[in-house]
């Protein structure tokens, strides 16, 4: 990571100058990251594609303007990260639920299904159905959990690196990664759970969630 | 430790960002506490999970499309350059 990130700045340093091939390199490196955090966050092929577009065009044009206080790498992701959000927004009549919060406070948050997994859950289904499964979690979740989500526990950022590129709090990072990780084991539970477990579930609602 | 504040607590827990002696209180509630520990578990195997998913690759199409955009602009930016000059 730091010797990609000083390989970057040497990069950087000449697309500024003008050499294009240099930028290329830089968009070869990270179109994928691009592209795969814009497809999960908005469930959609076609949105990946144009968040892609739109991400680093806008790096090319304000290259310049780059001051390199973070790495190349999450300067692009932030801005890739709110073309998403962007889009996300525009086409919230899209999605059942709500963009930027859940109904409830986070401090009235309780597990509502608690039963231990198989060992290796996800030999129950196939490679697809597993993907399915790990999608639809994450789509249900409002989309600003989804996102501090992503960033963090798969992209790996620090919350300090999140809050700059979501402009929230530290404090706000860190209890949304909370509550996003307690939702998204809820959901998982209900595919993942050892069959015969003994299980405590709290609300009836829950009690019989579909397996498909 | 009660139940409630484990939970508050836990993200932190795995991050490794919780003071030293809170680590000390946690493990012991877990140590204890059945249902904190399956919640704690799993939590765990959730980002597990997502983390070792795999990334989709560029379709070629998408990934000439960008190349072509942004070379357009890179043009019609030098050209501009060119012409002030």
């Amino acid at each position: 990571m730091e010797q990609s990130s000083y390989r970057d700045q040497a990069l950087v340093s000449k697309a500024k100058a003008g050499d294009y091939p240099a930028f290329e390199t830089l968009v070869e490196r990270y179109e994928r990251k691009v592209y795969n955090m814009a497809y999960r966050l908005t469930g959609n092929r076609e949105d990946a594609e144009d968040v892609l577009q739109e991400t680093f065009l806008k790096a090319f044009q304000n290259l310049k303007r780059f001051r390199e206080e973070s790495s190349f790498y999450t300067w692009v992701m932030r801005i890739g990260v709110n073309a998403t959000l962007m889009r996300l927004r525009k086409g919230v009549h899209r999605n059942a639920v709500s963009l930027d919060e859940f109904a409830d406070d986070e401090r009235n948050f309780h597990p509502r299904l608690v039963v231990s997994w198989e060992a290796n859950p996800e030999q129950k289904y196939s490679r697809l159905e597993n993907e399915g499964i790990l999608r639809r979690a994450i789509q249900r979740l409002p989309a600003i959990y989804r996102t501090v989500f992503w960033l963090r526990d798969v992209e790996e950022f620090s919350n300090e690196e999140v809050a700059r590129m979501l402009n929230l709090s530290v404090f706000a990072v860190k209890s949304r990664l909370m509550r996003a990780r307690l939702e998204l084991r809820e959901r998982l539970t209900a595919y993942y759970r050892k069959k015969g477990a003994p299980h405590d579930v709290q609300n009836a609602a829950h009690s019989h969630v579909a397996i498909h | 430790m009660t139940c409630k504040t484990l939970l508050t607590r836990m993200s932190r827990y795995i991050d490794g960002d919780l003071e030293e002696e809170l680590c000390v209180q946690l493990k012991k509630h877990l140590r204890g506490c059945d249902r904190c520990k399956i919640v704690f578990d799993t939590t765990r195997r959730t980002i597990g999970f997502y983390r070792a998913g795999k990334p989709y690759e560029i379709p070629r199409g998408v990934h000439a499309r960008l190349q072509r955009a942004l070379r357009r602009q890179w043009k019609s930016s030098s050209q501009k350059k060119s012409s002030r000059a």
